[in-house]
């Protein structure tokens, strides 16, 4: 059920919100901006495993997914006449204070897995085009991505019933992000429209003090002081 | 007495320590986020900086803000509001960011530093930058000129510094006001060249370099002189306050033609053959140049005023428009002062620095603090980390390697540790001279852009191939950037016309220099085409191990000078961890990799 | 007594708020004074909106 509304939803974003090439390079600088943010939660996490072997496994999984968001990187200029700047999230580090490093893992592999569907769906979606052909070689890698954490799960000590909480787990709270995202969103709507509203209304009657204000080529307010609230 | 300085919400987020009034350490968030130019609140930074010290912000007896974001908010506003009705987007996307968070900025710096809001101080952002020069320049007086795009309602400011009753004293002479910013002029003339405005003036500066100056009196039609501020810019041809619509008009193109489209190939090169070059090339090179003219001229202009207001022999030169390496060079050859200083981060990472020396010393007191250096960010140790090297292969790897590496299967990675400096920089030494790119990452991070010999990729200097694989393989970087050459001070009389006891300081790459015409055979690829190097000169005190390496292999070379790059993939900021050090090493064609005294390198068996 | 932190977080509001129209009024903008009375109320309704985000999607749903 879940993965016929993800469908349908991928498919009506394709279909109706990326007509233009400048909604397809947006689309693609976020998921640029993802597998950027993959590969800083991997090092984060590198750091907290001390075994160098699955460090090692680690380090060249980092690389792959590196290499993912320089694909993303190129191929945006082939949707958008400008330099791509980099979107930026506020990290958080999910994984601060003490655990087990294999939580970390946990969190990787149910996002490789959602991540390899929903790029397969899209690749499905999208027409022939460089955005599809990138597609199909990160599901691949995807694919490769999601049984080697599964695989580096147990081999760092953790148990199935453990995997199976701590999946739920990381399902539970990206569901609960998703929701407060959508919450987000409404949000900025309203936004939107209610300072549009202001804009248009209180506009006429500032307007002029503010052109006269910047018609001033001085600074008369001496800020030179430090100061508290 | 421990301060913590902030700075964020616009670019380049950071944080600093003071404690009984040294600058301890200070460093950009987006060394640890991994994103160029965070500008996010700087809670890594903050945790790192005041962890490594041991302490906690309960500890702290003051937390300093770089701006004053009531003032700021006022500009803000009041910019979104006048073009109307054609500023709706500006306006509901400002107010959102506004309203949203950035006006509460000292509130929510309390909460989440969780300290008492009474802790929290704050300063006007241009004035933050005065404090980081005069403060961090070790001199008791001063005058002090800031050019920058624009913090609160200042673009461009004039002060006089001095110390009176062991405290700062630094007093305004004149503040430029929003919109006349020089900076913000370079930006859009950077955006029309098909760069990235805030990011890439660089790029401009560069390719000035490859014009000449046909359309100066165009420009300097844009920036007029004036009487009044030294300057005045000329708002029909910029789009400062409705971006959305591009950063420049319509009357700008028709004088300028149109921009330089962002994909399109720039075809001059510092070294070896460029492409073919169209008249529009020629014009953007011609702009850039023009630009790079008048914003010297005006800026020499504001340091003569300043000079006349402040009769001072010094200067503290700051703001984002000091990291313009040749105009810094014209002020410090031309200008009216003996000696001139620019903080290790003009630009706004080191706000934070200037607002703490700043708050601890008018709370604290005291003398002068010394001048600090740029090595103030955190250290790291390899020896956990480099132990993957021993299970990794390399082969795994092949497929993710960076476009314009070399995919060699059958390379392993090997390892090994140098408890002596000199046998460790006799070893660099020779790979660099054998023609490999070596990459460096020692002791504490450098504050601000420039990697100074801690987070560097160095390669030989005159070897064509080298650098060709060096720009393709490893920096991704265009052909019309030039790299930078690192020095040290014993061959450095030899190597570049700069006296060293004059007014510039010349060990942290601030300003180009002309390289003596009998040695730019041998330092070739580390030239622009006029045939000057933005030079770092370093010395023994400054920075013994990089001094080690320069040493070792002016020993083998006969000249102790070497391309340093900074260590960064292309898009990315100077790598902070020897996580982030190797996987450069393992995308691309760095031969070897030095992590503190650990080497690491590839073998091809 | 001192304050508990979260009443001295929360005074830093009308702190702000009257520390931004003194700034106005110093940079000769006091005609813009009622245009930030109502961008404040409107902050304020803003974050009653965005305290209830969790729910918003579903009150939305309904009208």
């Amino acid at each position: 059920m879940l993965s016929f509304i993800e469908r349908v939803k991928v498919f009506a974003t394709v279909r109706w919100l990326w007509r233009s090439d400048r909604a397809v390079a947006e689309a693609i600088r976020g998921f640029q901006a993802t597998e950027a943010d993959g590969v800083w939660h991997l090092h984060r996490g590198m750091a907290r495993v001390s075994d160098p072997k699955q460090k090692a496994v680690l380090f060249t999984h980092s690389l792959e997914e590196e290499s993912h968001a320089d694909e993303f990187a190129s191929i945006y200029g082939r949707y958008s006449p400008t330099p791509m700047q980099a979107k930026h999230y506020e990290r958080d580090d999910l994984y601060a204070g003490d655990g087990a490093a294999w939580r970390l893992l946990a969190f990787v592999n149910v996002g490789e897995k959602d991540a390899t569907e929903r790029f397969k769906l899209i690749a499905d979606a999208v027409g022939d085009g460089p955005l599809r052909d990138s597609l199909g070689r990160i599901v691949d890698d995807e694919s490769g991505h999601v049984d080697l954490t599964h695989d580096m799960l147990l081999r760092m000590g953790a148990t199935e019933p453990e995997i199976r909480r701590a999946r739920l787990r990381v399902r539970l709270s990206r569901a609960w992000e998703r929701w407060m995202r959508a919450g987000k969103r409404v949000v900025d709507v309203v936004a939107t429209v209610l300072l549009s509203a202001v804009y248009l209304l209180a506009g006429p009657f500032v307007a002029r003090a503010a052109r006269r204000r910047l018609s001033q080529r001085v600074v008369e307010y001496d800020n030179s002081r430090i100061k508290r609230l | 007495m421990r301060v913590l300085g902030v700075s964020y919400g616009y670019h380049d987020a950071s944080a600093a320590l003071v404690v009984d009034g040294e600058v301890v350490s200070a460093a950009a968030e987006e060394r640890f986020t991994r994103q160029k130019h965070d500008a996010n609140f700087p809670a890594f930074a903050v945790e790192r900086l005041l962890g490594d010290a041991g302490l906690t912000p309960a500890d702290l007896d003051e937390v300093a803000f770089h701006e004053d974001p009531h003032a700021k908010f006022s500009r803000v506003l009041c910019a979104a509001v006048a073009p109307y009705p054609a500023s709706r987007l500006e306006f509901v996307n400002s107010m959102k960011a506004w309203l949203g968070r950035k006006l509460w900025a000292l509130g929510s710096l309390a909460a989440r530093l969780d300290v008492p809001v009474e802790k929290v101080s704050y300063l006007g952002h241009h004035f933050s930058h005065a404090a980081q020069a005069f403060m961090g320049s070790g001199f008791d007086e001063s005058a002090i000129l800031v050019v920058d795009a624009v913090g609160d309602w200042a673009c461009t400011a004039l002060y006089a510094g001095r110390w009176r009753d062991g405290k700062p004293d630094i007093s305004r002479v004149m503040e430029v006001a929003y919109p006349n910013s020089l900076g913000l002029v370079y930006s859009a003339f950077t955006a029309w060249l098909g760069f990235s405005p805030n990011d890439s003036e660089c790029s401009t500066m560069a390719l000035a370099g490859f014009g000449e100056p046909r359309y100066a009196e165009q420009v300097r039609a844009v920036i007029a002189a004036a009487d009044d501020t030294g300057y005045a810019v000329d708002q029909r041809y910029f789009n400062f306050a409705s971006f959305y619509k591009g950063a420049v008009t319509e009357r700008f193109v028709e004088v300028f033609g149109p921009g330089r489209p962002p994909r399109e190939r720039v075809p001059f090169a510092c070294f070896g053959e460029g492409g073919e070059v169209s008249d529009d090339h020629r014009r953007y090179a011609d702009v850039a140049a023009s630009v790079q003219l008048v914003l010297e001229e005006r800026v020499l202009d504001l340091a003569a005023r300043l000079k006349r207001a402040v009769p001072s022999e010094r200067l503290c030169y700051t703001g984002g428009v000091a990291l313009n390496c040749v105009l810094n060079a014209r002020i410090a050859r031309e200008g009216p002062f003996r000696e001139v200083f620019i903080p290790p981060d003009p630009g706004d990472g080191g706000t934070s620095v200037g607002v703490a020396l700043y708050a601890h010393a008018m709370r604290a007191g005291g003398s002068p603090p010394r001048r600090y250096g740029p090595y103030l960010g955190p250290a790291a140790d390899e020896r956990e980390d480099v132990a993957l090297v021993d299970h990794v292969n390399p082969d795994h790897a092949l497929p993710y390697l960076k476009p314009g590496a070399t995919k060699t299967a059958g390379v392993r990675w090997r390892r090994e540790r140098y408890d002596d400096l000199d046998a460790l920089a006799r070893e660099v030494a020779a790979r660099l001279e054998a023609g490999e790119i070596v990459g460096w990452f020692q002791g504490r991070a450098e504050l601000g852009p420039r990697a100074l010999g801690n987070r560097s990729i160095l390669a030989r200097p005159d070897d064509l191939a080298v650098a060709t694989r060096l720009s393709r393989a490893v920096k991704e970087r265009a052909a019309f950037r030039p790299y930078a050459l690192s020095v040290t001070r014993e061959d450095a009389p030899r190597l570049i016309e700069l006296d060293l006891d004059g007014p510039a300081d010349p060990r942290w790459m601030q300003y180009a220099v002309a390289v003596r015409p009998e040695l730019r055979p041998r330092v070739a690829c580390g030239l622009h085409v006029d045939g000057t190097t933005r030079a770092q000169v370093c010395g023994a005190d400054d920075n013994p191990e990089f001094h080690a390496v320069l040493s070792a292999y002016g020993a083998r070379s006969g000249l102790a000078a070497v391309i340093n790059t900074s260590f960064n993939p292309s898009g990315y900021p100077i790598v902070a961890t020897p996580l982030e050090a190797l996987s450069m090493f393992a995308r691309t064609d760095m031969a070897a990799l030095v992590l503190n005294r650990t080497l690491v390198w590839k073998d091809h068996g | 007594m001192a304050r508990p932190r979260w009443l001295r977080a929360l005074s830093a509001i009308p702190r702000t708020a009257a520390r931004t129209f003194s700034t106005l009024r110093a940079h000769g903008l006091g005609a813009l004074a009622p245009l930030v009375v109502v961008l404040l109320l409107l902050a304020a309704l803003l974050w009653v909106i965005n305290a209830i985000a969790p729910l918003a999607p579903f009150v939305y749903s309904l009208f």
